[in-house]
């Protein structure tokens, strides 16, 4: 069974695709698909063969929010949609309206804050997980990315306003 | 003179607090751990025979409330009291009430304290021994003859708080023309910071190396030390790295330095553990800086060369023991080396970082100690020193013990809101002039001078870990159907709050 799940860092947007079968596991980020095996251990450790390659990891989590340890560095991260589920997650500073389907109205900002820059403009075709937006909000600045493939139809703030939360951001109709 | 030791109450928190327990567990001694209420479920508080309550989270409401400290040990019947650092520590009208509440204290007396507390004290008392002292003035608050005494040290020098400590009170004066602006303005920091607006002037010394000596006296009159430690590499003011021995000590200058440390603490008559602080300039002239009357932060890093376990020796010593050995005995074998994990953000300007530890492992192996005040689940708060962990090495080389500290900090892991300096700590591992044995106190301010942790795409290991994490704790227990959280209170779908990125 393959299932799509969003991943967002303060950088971007990652799409994580995950199926397992007899062999193990096929992972693709961002399309680019590895072979993976896996043990699990005691306290969050995970035993990785990716590619062939040995990758000791750690990781903890709470929620939506994920940090990893591997190879002496530690990552943090943000799980914002499950698109199997078809349903967008709890983003940090704007997630998908109403009736959860991406697709139906204009992302909204879950915090207030400030519009840093406006990435795309009206009619543009946007790929999922492009970056849309930069917001600054509690004082960190975070991309707001598009949570399907679509055209935008509708750009709702400029750069240098500030909004509230609920505020429409941007509109994408759905490819 | 013997008095054996039962019970211990621990006057502190945090990773100190742990070490002095796990010693007396050694040792066969009961022991009492005192708690803020922020507290409740920290380590130290699991880890001891029993636990008292003693206020409110703000440390002047509980961990400096020596009243409150005093009625838990006799509450629970202690018959000593280890007072750890920081805190209470170095107080020594504290160390007299603990002693007229019939208690042991572990540490030195009062007066000791007191001729070490005040630095133009210490330095007269050290001075009259013999010691070298950077070259000052402290005969008269008097701006004219303040002023006067400037010109005879000489230009740039130290204005500094007579009460002083963790640079409070401190102004560097580069020229004449400075240094009345600079005498108000120390006097006023120090009025607020101590009560006590007495400063004096010190010689400035150049890029120096911040090396100290380990001491230990008996009641006996013995007084050994155990070496040195090289503790130049410091950021504002803070260690971060300490090592023994230093790389710019010989055997000549260690027994001379050594000597002179001995000197200090016996004309001071000082008992238990401290340690004599000196700087050594480019020359390697060494000067008596101040003297720490307490077990400090980096004692690890002797008890690795030397082989001796500070803290129990500090109650044999407290219970009347004499020191179980003379210099001659006391020898140094292989490198040691120390970093502190401090709880805070690199990539925020080292801002404190808070929140709770979900995962922690510590790394483990051969040469490798890790003495931590926090592990997993434990929430690290913003009223308390943020060093939240050392990880101690012993190598048997410099160029080794340096190998297994990158290889320790590498595999020391710690997950959740809580951000940590181990990535700037690998960098100053990395750093030439470190590897190279050439820190100096002012190393880190000019290597490292706007530094921010390399800003990398997430690897894919990384993306692949937390999607298989995710997929494989999902399997055990079936994820809900979207939108119903019946039965699955952590369910990311039920989340209504918002929630910070801490990368």
């Amino acid at each position: 069974m393959k299932r799509e799940t969003l991943y967002r860092t303060p950088a971007r947007t990652y799409s994580l695709t995950a199926e397992e079968s007899a062999l193990g596991w096929t992972i693709a980020v961002d399309g680019a698909a590895h072979s993976v095996s896996v043990r699990t251990g005691e306290r969050g450790r995970l035993a990785l063969e990716i590619d062939g390659r040995r990758v000791l990891a750690h990781v903890a989590s709470d929620g939506a929010r994920l940090w990893v340890h591997v190879e002496g560095e530690t990552w943090s991260l943000e799980r914002v949609a499950d698109a199997r589920s078809g349903r967008a997650g709890e983003g940090a500073a704007a997630r998908a309206s109403a009736d959860g389907a991406p697709t139906a109205g204009p992302i909204v900002a879950a915090m207030p804050g400030r519009v840093l820059d406006v990435l795309v403009a009206e009619g543009d075709e946007v790929r999922k997980g492009q970056a849309l937006l930069l917001l600054e909000a509690m004082k960190m600045e975070l991309r707001i990315a598009a949570p399907v493939d679509g055209v935008v139809r509708r750009v709702h703030v400029a750069a240098g306003q500030v909004i509230e939360r609920g505020a429409a951001l941007v509109q994408i109709d759905s490819a | 003179m013997s008095h054996a030791i039962r019970k211990v109450l621990v006057a502190n928190r945090g990773e100190i607090a742990v070490r002095i327990l796990r010693a007396c567990q050694e040792m066969d001694i009961a022991t009492v751990a005192v708690y803020s209420e922020a507290d409740a479920g920290a380590l130290h508080v699991a880890l001891a025979d029993e636990a008292v309550c003693i206020g409110p989270a703000p440390p002047r409401e509980s961990y400096l409330r020596a009243d409150r400290i005093l009625d838990a040990a006799r509450k629970t019947v202690c018959d000593a009291l280890h007072p750890g650092y920081g805190f209470l520590a170095e107080n020594a009208d504290f160390a007299d009430a603990v002693r007229e509440a019939g208690l042991i204290f572990v540490g030195p007396r009062g007066d000791a304290m007191r001729a070490m507390g005040s630095k133009t004290a210490a330095r007269s008392t050290v001075a009259r021994a013999g010691v070298p002292v950077v070259p000052g003035y402290q005969a008269s608050q008097e701006e004219t003859n303040l002023a006067a005494a400037a010109e005879e040290i000489g230009y740039p020098l130290l204005v500094k708080a007579t009460a002083g400590g963790g640079g409070k009170g401190m102004r560097m004066v580069e020229a004449a023309g400075g240094l009345i602006e600079s005498l108000h303005s120390a006097r006023r920091e120090a009025r607020y910071a101590f009560g006590d607006d007495r400063i004096y002037l010190e010689k400035w010394i150049a890029e120096p190396r911040h090396v100290e000596f380990q001491v230990v006296g008996d009641h006996f009159g013995n007084v050994v030390h155990l070496g040195e430690r090289d503790c130049s590499v410091q950021r504002r003011h803070q260690k971060i790295v300490e090592e023994s021995p230093s790389p710019i000590l010989d055997d000549a200058l260690r027994t001379q330095m050594g000597a002179a440390a001995v000197a200090a603490a016996r004309a001071a008559g000082y008992t238990n553990a401290g340690t004599i602080e000196f700087l050594v300039d480019g020359d390697r002239r060494y000067y008596f800086l101040e003297m720490n009357t307490r077990l400090q932060v980096e004692h690890p890093v002797t008890e690795v060369v030397t082989g001796i376990d500070l803290v129990k020796l500090q109650l044999r010593i407290a219970a009347g023991e004499a020191l179980p050995f003379a210099q001659e005995e006391v020898r140094l074998r292989g490198h040691a080396m120390e970093c502190r994990i401090y709880a805070e953000d690199p990539a925020a300007g080292f801002l404190p970082s808070t929140g709770r530890v979900r995962l922690a492992v510590e790394p483990v192996g051969p040469g490798v100690r890790v003495d931590a005040g926090v592990t997993t689940g434990d929430e690290v708060a913003l009223h308390y020193d943020p060093m939240i962990a050392k990880v101690i090495v012993q190598g048997e080389t410099r160029d080794d013990a340096i190998q297994r500290m990158e290889w320790a900090l590498r595999h020391y892991v710690i997950l959740g809101e809580v951000t940590t300096n181990i990535p700037f700590l690998r960098a100053v591992l990395a750093h030439g002039d470190f590897r190279a044995g050439r820190q100096d106190t002012a190393f880190v301010e000019r290597a490292f001078a706007g530094w921010s942790p390399q800003q990398r795409e997430t690897p894919d290991a990384a993306l692949i870990a937390a999607a298989l994490h995710e997929r494989l704790s999902s399997t055990s227990a079936a994820s809900p159907a979207p939108g119903s959280t019946d039965g699955d209170p952590w369910s990311p779908w039920a989340r209504t709050d918002s929630f910070r990125m801490t990368t």
